[in-house]
């Protein structure tokens, strides 16, 4: 039979399958610019060469283009880079307003697309947790899909860490008419999965504007 | 002043920068180009001017290319439409073509090529809308010899108003 691990694990693999498509989405969207942006001065260099005066500002404004794009591209892959090591960790500290963070990072393209801006909290002290990341990673992920598909008219989510003792606490604020009846469909078997090997619960709020993902503070 | 004889191009994109590149490579080609950034902002664009062809990028916020696509067709059946994609799937271009995209094309592309396939999308159009004027014309004719003359002015209206 499956360990738990690795039924979480193959469905690791879809969610790094879909994360990894729209980074590398986003990478081709700047790549394009910076493609047109060369494409452009090459126009404006052929037709320098027919007669017409170079415009400074305008190849200037260009070159602002390309760097733009280069430090984009460089976020771009640094969130990859990090986001493909996030499987060799199987145990770490992590430091959840950071995580939220990257998380929100690595998935504006998805969230963009439903019209979603997403942000996190601050917190005066650092909320830390020693848990699986990838695995926590893919967990958030699935809650704030949920939290997207029931989002208010404002289409504004808020993620909030916190000690919370005994655990520690991520709420998803923003959420609008969530129902008893939505009990009934989320958590679905792959949250449930990622909830028993995370030890995590997840809670509704009584009047239907929050979700909370309780986690505990040291996963062993 | 508006050239009747340039190529007018609608162009759909949500990311800003490039929308404003493309459009001025577009204009060194005498092309005549709005650009929206939004699928909403898009069909609003067709409304209110005769495109010739579209350039669509297929992931967009709210509606996406595919669905824009659609409404496109629907609403201008000789309006042709070019698909751009950061992320091209054979399901995706399969669904483009189903929906009557003239091309579907992955970036970043080779922009000589585009150039080149918006003129052949040019020319696709005028062929099919004077195919389709044509046949009308032979309805019209044959109209005038049988029809009463309100059945020969709606016929007439239906030609005026085949872009719509």
């Amino acid at each position: 039979m499956d360990s738990l691990l690795d039924k979480a694990s193959a469905e690791g693999l879809q969610f790094f399958g879909r994360i990894s498509a729209s980074i590398s989405h986003e990478l081709k969207n700047s790549l394009s610019i910076m493609n047109e942006s060369a494409g452009l001065l090459e126009d404006l260099a052929m037709l320098a060469e027919n007669g017409k005066a170079l415009d400074a500002s305008r190849v200037r404004g260009l070159g602002s283009s390309v760097k733009r794009q280069v430090q984009r591209a460089d976020q771009i892959i640094r969130n990859m880079n990090r986001f493909s090591h996030s499987v060799d960790e199987p145990l770490k500290e992590i430091e959840l307003v950071d995580f939220l963070e990257f998380i929100l990072a690595v998935s504006r393209r998805l969230m963009t697309a439903k019209e979603i801006a997403a942000t996190v909290q601050h917190q005066a002290q650092p909320v830390r947790v020693i848990t699986k990341p990838f695995f926590l990673h893919n967990l958030i992920w699935l809650v704030l899909e949920f939290a997207m598909e029931h989002a208010g008219l404002s289409r504004a989510l808020i993620l909030t860490p916190e000690e919370k003792e005994p655990g520690i606490s991520i709420r998803f604020m923003g959420i609008e008419n969530l129902g008893p009846e939505h009990g009934l469909i989320f958590p679905e078997e792959k949250e449930r999965l990622l909830m028993s090997l995370l030890e995590a619960r997840l809670k509704m709020d009584p009047d239907g504007k929050m979700l909370a993902l309780v986690l505990p503070p040291r996963l062993l | 002043m508006e050239n009747i004889n340039r190529i007018k191009v609608l162009l759909v994109d949500d990311e800003e920068e490039f929308l404003q590149l493309i459009s001025k490579r577009f204009e060194l080609k005498d092309f005549d180009v709005i650009g929206a950034s939004s699928g909403k902002e898009a069909i609003e664009a067709a409304e209110n001017g005769l495109f010739d062809v579209a350039i669509v990028d297929l992931q967009m916020p709210g509606m996406n290319g595919a669905e824009l696509l659609k409404i496109l067709k629907e609403k201008h059946r000789y309006l042709e439409i070019i698909i751009l994609t950061g992320h091209a799937t054979i399901d995706s271009a399969v669904e483009c073509a189903r929906l009557g995209a003239f091309k579907y094309l992955e970036k970043p592309y080779n922009f000589e090529k585009l150039v080149d396939i918006i003129r052949d999308a040019y020319e696709t159009r005028l062929k099919k809308k004077f195919e389709s004027n044509k046949s009308r014309m032979e309805e019209i004719q044959r109209m005038s010899l049988t029809g009463t003359p309100l059945e020969i002015l709606k016929a007439l209206a239906r030609l005026d108003n085949q872009d719509k």
